[in-house]
């Protein structure tokens, strides 16, 4: 780890910082400024709205309000709902809706890039065969199919004509009800890692060292793990954050499909009615979830590879 | 020497051939135009080929459709509801008796429109905006380099709830959202190129004959770079394309009684047990928007460049 490569960590710390308090104010600001308040739907005389306005502080001036916020929020406390569940803490509602969400994040893209892995190195090592043609195949339907198309189709085939998976998230059993709704959006990582790993195990295949090794007179399979594998893949760990990103507005729509109890479903509603605390706390996740990944992958790329100087000319 | 003495040369000894024959054209390997090349390039390719057919035959459809059929895409006919695919509704009805031909086509225009307002965004924004930050170089770079990091690491999903918060859902709001951030992968990749083509030969003969900056970028840089531009905006259709549905879908997008291929999806989704023609179609036309423009895109970027071909 040089000197550069820590200046260029602070830097991308300092601007995700920077990024976070901007989205931040701007969603704070919004819902605060903006007419209409969250207790529109409840018919509430003037006198009794400022009542429920003064029990949640809505009543002092906006900078107050924000100050207010960034130091509750800096303690991990990001208020209670308004509408949806009356008075209950955000934070624990978005905790409980997170751990769904990113359970099936991490077993989508898990299962995905495996898959998808294999899929690809079987595509390169037959080349223009029909194993090829296959996972290509694969690859481009997996691309342009939605996947939320993908999850409704899925859904039919096994929930409905076959009956062999549940169709609808069961708290009982969340193991069993989750396997139709990972599987739909494990299809997008599988497709673009396929993909990827194909065109990265071709090029490393063709590479000199290739024949060296081979020359050497080295057995295929330790050519194939030991020397061809190891270099395709790291490249695939850059299009893992586009893929996770894309995860992240798979799950929204699956979760709606397949009724899971997870982030993206309370952040729909909370748009729905208003439920500015909630929605504040769910954008802001995400966010900070997005800049993390993106942070991640951009500095462990620059690990992997020195040779890639991050931040220049792209 | 006497030899040569003997020898008379008569004035027709030597016809001239004039400049019949032009050494400059190369006869075994003619020159042959840059289009006829990426043409026949894209020909050859049955993928692309297929697709460009399929986004011709869609938005033909989506066009004409819905003015040469009996039906609008909002006329409700309570005493036809729910009515399967047969010879007067081509598509059935929905729970409310519309027509489903006429809501399909008039919801495939609104994936249209997006396709085409993803790639002015991609010109008129992105690309004008790498142009300015690769060209100037500089602090102008320094300063936009960081305007678009920051811009860049914002989901749109948040971009969108901000603006959900101050405005309904519609059309409207997700072309804001989309020119927000969908912008950001075309300026980066003209910036990348910018960089590549200015420090060329070419454009230092330009500046060196006292053509203006505005001359150099637009006549010698962007002719250069145009093919890649060209691809990278292709590939941003079916991402948007994707986007505005998948919205409608959950009910951000579009409102009733206005159709959208998501929307569609959505209302077939609530019985699709019962009629799931009215999903599977609108499913199915999707797929193939987003097929045919990823086809059509691979194909285009393997006939302009065809170094970029994935091996």
């Amino acid at each position: 780890m040089d000197k550069s490569m820590l200046k260029y960590i602070g830097k991308r710390l300092l601007i995700s910082l920077v990024t976070l308090f901007v989205i931040l104010t701007v969603l704070f600001l919004m819902t605060r400024l903006m007419p209409g308040s969250p207790f529109n739907s409840e018919k509430l005389s003037k006198a009794q709205l400022a009542v429920v306005e003064a029990k949640y502080g809505l009543d002092k001036p906006v900078f107050v309000q924000y100050l207010t916020y960034l130091k509750n929020m800096i303690t991990g406390d990001f208020g209670v709902s308004y509408v949806l569940y009356k008075d209950q803490n955000v934070s624990s509602l978005v905790f409980d809706a997170a751990k769904i969400s990113f359970a099936y994040g991490i077993c989508a893209t898990a299962l995905g890039t495996v898959v998808g892995m294999l899929l690809g190195v079987i595509a390169a090592l037959n080349r223009n065969t029909i194993w090829d043609t296959i996972a290509t195949i694969i690859s481009v339907l997996g691309v342009s199919i939605p996947s939320f198309v993908f999850a409704l189709l899925m859904l039919m085939l096994f929930g409905v004509k076959l009956r062999v998976l549940p169709t609808m998230y069961d708290e009982m059993d969340p193991v069993y009800s989750s396997i139709l709704p990972v599987i739909a959006l494990n299809l997008s990582v599988v497709a673009n890692v396929a993909r990827f790993t194909r065109t990265e195990m071709i090029s490393v295949l063709g590479s000199e060292y290739m024949t060296l090794a081979e020359a050497k007179g080295l057995d295929r399979r330790t050519l194939i793990f030991r020397h061809a594998l190891r270099n395709a893949l790291i490249p695939v760990i850059t299009v893992l954050g586009p893929i996770l990103v894309n995860l992240m507005t798979g799950t929204l729509v699956v979760e709606q499909i397949c009724s899971v109890p997870g982030l993206g479903k309370l952040l729909i509603n909370s748009i729905r009615s208003n439920d500015y605390n909630i929605i504040m706390a769910c954008s802001f996740l995400y966010a900070f979830m997005y800049i993390i990944m993106m942070l991640i992958i951009d500095i462990s790329y620059g690990l992997i590879d020195p040779r890639i100087r991050i931040g220049k000319g792209d | 020497m006497d030899e040569l003495k003997d020898i008379k040369f008569e004035p027709d000894d030597f016809e001239l051939i004039g400049d019949k024959q032009n050494i400059m054209i190369d006869e075994v390997e003619p020159a042959r135009p840059l289009w006829k090349d990426v043409l026949g390039r894209f020909m050859e390719n049955k993928g692309a080929l297929i697709g460009i057919i399929l986004i011709i035959i869609i938005t033909l459809l989506a066009i004409f459709a819905p003015i040469f059929s009996k039906f609008t895409y909002d006329g409700v006919d309570t005493a036809a509801t729910n009515i399967a695919p047969n010879a007067t509704h081509w598509f059935g009805t929905d729970a409310f008796g519309r027509d489903l031909w006429a809501r399909l086509w008039t919801g495939t225009r609104i994936s249209l429109i997006i396709a085409i307002v993803a790639v002015i965004i991609d010109i008129v924004v992105g690309m004008t905006y790498g142009l300015i930050s690769g060209y100037f170089g500089g602090l102008v770079d320094v300063i936009l380099q960081r305007i678009q990091e920051i811009i860049n690491s914002i989901p749109t999903l948040v971009v969108l709830t901000i603006l959900l918060t101050v405005m309904k859902p519609s059309l409207t709001t997700v072309i804001i959202a989309l020119i927000f951030t969908e912008w950001i992968p075309m300026s980066r990749i003209t910036r990348a190129q910018v960089l590549k083509v200015k420090e060329d030969e070419f454009v230092l003969a330009s500046r060196t004959l006292g053509a203006s900056n505005f001359f150099i970028i637009f006549r010698e840089i962007l002719p250069n770079i145009f093919g890649q531009l060209i691809i990278m905006s292709m590939m941003t259709i079916p991402n948007a394309i994707f986007y505005e549905a998948y919205l409608a879908f959950v009910g951000l997008g579009l409102t009733v009684p206005r159709a959208s291929l998501g929307t569609l999806i959505n209302d077939g989704f609530e019985n699709f047990l019962v009629y799931p023609y009215q999903m599977l179609i609108p499913s199915l036309v999707l797929a193939i928007l987003m097929l045919s423009f990823n086809l059509f895109g691979d194909g285009l970027r393997d006939a302009l460049d065809p170094t970029m071909k994935e091996m």
